[in-house]
């Protein structure tokens, strides 16, 4: 007799497991490949390199007095660190972002012929996005914590350490990571619906760090990429971060007007994040294409 | 009683000239397959067109928050160098760096899309020359290369407008030099990841490694240490990136940079010997060993 099917359980401890099992299949499937995985570790290193060094020759040391005239703060190493460890909370940081996102996660599986396997386990397929997700969360988290605490070990940089200061950082950084988890899940669902992995990439991951002035000055770039840089919500994200540690916010003036427009801008991102995937997992089912690769 | 095995009247054995009308009509069988491949990802074009731009423009953008656009380099590390503008300082070997990425991307990193579907072992399998794998997806490649090139000169030339001074033969001459050590050393690569089973990380380090922090393609290598500045100049990209922005940002003549002509050709030369080499040792081992399936 064939067994019957199992019922979808449900619950928030069945949800928990369930996300847990997920994520540790992703990390299993990570440190398959060792060379990978250990450049996802370190490969935020290899990403800031080149920029630090181009921005030490171009500002002849560690001084910046344009700058300065411009932003107020002196400390160009300052600038591009904070900028750059908010970039590697969005998880854009990142040299092999193809692989190493939600998206990509969801990509592998598609090409070695594993996702359709993971839908049909008496699991919401949510789960499964989401336990990819909290993977490469977790890498994040690790490549922006050890990109601060590298760069004020090795370089001494001098962000300004104050109580106010340090609780707005942890926010932002919460709120960075909840930006990354909800465009991991547009880019899962996009990856998803049209089969190509490279969609992503040009959607999401370059526009939005060419126009997020992570490492560069968003008020004197060239139009349209000022414009832009204005309606990206990453940028705003990027510059709380920073603002919040250098007490300079540029992009808003007040820093807790910012912090608000920042609220703001993750809710609206994880509503948008849940919308189109339940819209392209319909589009989906609808059409039979969960399985066409 | 059987018949003797036919030696009377066989084909004659494929002479020099019948391999090498085999190499060409395998080569372009493979161009004409890696075409066909990427042409299913339709955004990839799209990708590696604009790509490169979105990748030199922050660059530029960063200069621009430390110079000031019209403001002339300066400074310890640019004194000798005899460069005014850091747009182009900045914009031609980056443009080479992302070029240069999309050769590593398309040639080594075949080896990772054929094991992923299954289709390394029919391919090689199939050819009768197995280097003809990498020579036909760098044909097939360098059909593209001009239009992310022409691209690329687009978007930066409408935005970024970089200081172009150039002397015509010498840049000719480096790009096509460039494009040769370039496809060398993704053959060397590819050969070399034939054992490696995630080769694409490894040759993401080793290619962005060497190319944007080595080689100094976005400043100059004189902030190293003297040690430092001597294994970047180990690399040919070191060489090449300071050839491309001599001929064509200080209009230098292929005469002004004969010794540098000289070590990147002898280097391109090692390369290309070394991969042929290296590919020959892989894959008897991958043979030998069973390994040419796994991934």
């Amino acid at each position: 007799m064939i067994a019957p099917t199992p019922e979808l359980r449900s619950g928030p401890g069945h949800e928990i497991r369930s996300l847990l099992r997920v994520t540790s299949n992703q990390l299993n499937q990570s440190m398959r490949y060792t060379n990978k995985f250990r450049l996802e570790l370190i490969d935020h290193v290899f990403i800031v390199l080149p920029v630090i060094l181009t921005a030490w020759a171009f500002s002849d040391g560690r001084d910046s007095a344009r700058l300065e005239s411009l932003t107020g703060l002196p400390d160009q190493l300052t600038f591009v660190i904070l900028g750059f460890v908010a970039f590697s909370a969005l998880g854009i940081g990142n040299m092999i972002m193809q692989d190493s996102h939600v998206a990509g996660g969801v990509w592998y599986e598609m090409i070695t012929g594993t996702i359709e396997r993971m839908f049909v386990l008496p699991i919401r397929r949510v789960t499964v996005i989401l336990g990819i997700a909290n993977y490469y969360l977790l890498l994040f988290t690790f490549h922006a914590i050890t990109l601060f605490a590298g760069a004020w070990l090795l370089f001494g940089f001098d962000p300004e350490i104050t109580m106010s200061g340090v609780l707005l950082g942890t926010y932002a950084l919460v709120c960075l990571l909840a930006l990354n988890l909800s465009i991991g899940i547009m880019g899962a669902a996009l990856t998803l619906a049209t089969k190509d992995a490279q969609t992503y990439l040009l959607v999401i991951h370059r526009p939005a760090a060419i126009v997020s002035g992570a490492y560069f000055l968003i008020e004197i770039i060239p139009q349209p990429f000022k414009s832009l840089a204005y309606a990206n919500p990453i940028a705003y994200a990027v510059d709380a971060f920073r603002g919040a540690l250098t007490d300079k916010p540029l992009l808003i003036d007040s820093l807790a007007v910012e912090f608000a427009v920042l609220t703001g801008i993750v809710i609206a991102t994880g509503a948008a994040a849940a919308a189109i995937y339940i819209r392209m997992m319909r589009k989906m089912d609808r059409e039979g294409t969960i399985g066409m690769f | 009683m059987f018949a003797p095995y036919k030696t009377a009247g066989a084909a004659a054995e494929p002479g020099f000239v019948d391999d090498i009308l085999s190499y060409v009509r395998d080569s372009l069988t493979i161009a004409k397959y890696s075409i066909w491949t990427f042409s299913r990802y339709r955004s990839w074009f799209l990708n590696l067109a604009i790509g490169p731009f979105l990748a030199i423009a922050p660059f530029v953008f960063l200069a621009d928050t430390l110079v000031g656009q019209g403001n002339p380099l300066g400074g310890s590390y640019f004194d000798d160098l005899g460069y005014s503008g850091y747009v182009g300082f900045l914009v031609v070997p980056l443009m080479a760096v992302n070029l240069s990425n999309t050769v590593f991307s398309w040639i080594s990193g075949l080896i990772r899309q054929e094991q992923y579907t299954g289709t390394l072992e029919r391919v090689l399998v199939t050819v009768q020359f197995p280097s003809t794998l990498f020579i036909g997806r760098a044909l097939a490649h360098s059909l593209y290369m001009f239009i992310f090139v022409a691209a690329t000169l687009l978007l930066v030339s409408i935005w970024v407008r970089p200081d172009f001074n150039i002397n015509p033969v010498a840049g000719i001459s480096v790009v096509v030099l460039h494009l040769l050590a370039v496809y060398g050393m993704a053959f060397l690569l590819s050969s070399a990841f034939l054992r490696i089973t995630d080769s694409w990380a490894v040759q993401t380090v080793l290619t962005r490694t060497l190319l944007a922090i080595l080689a100094g393609a976005t400043f100059p290598i004189t902030l190293f240490p003297t040690w430092l500045q001597i294994v970047a100049r180990v690399f040919p990209f070191t060489w090449i990136f300071d050839m491309e922005r001599r001929a064509l940002l200080r209009s230098e003549t292929v005469g002004d940079m004969t010794l540098d002509f000289a070590v990147v050709i002898a280097m391109t030369v090692v390369m290309w010997a070394a991969g042929f080499v290296l590919l020959n040792r892989e894959l008897k081992h991958t043979r030998r060993t069973g390994m040419l399936g796994r991934f």
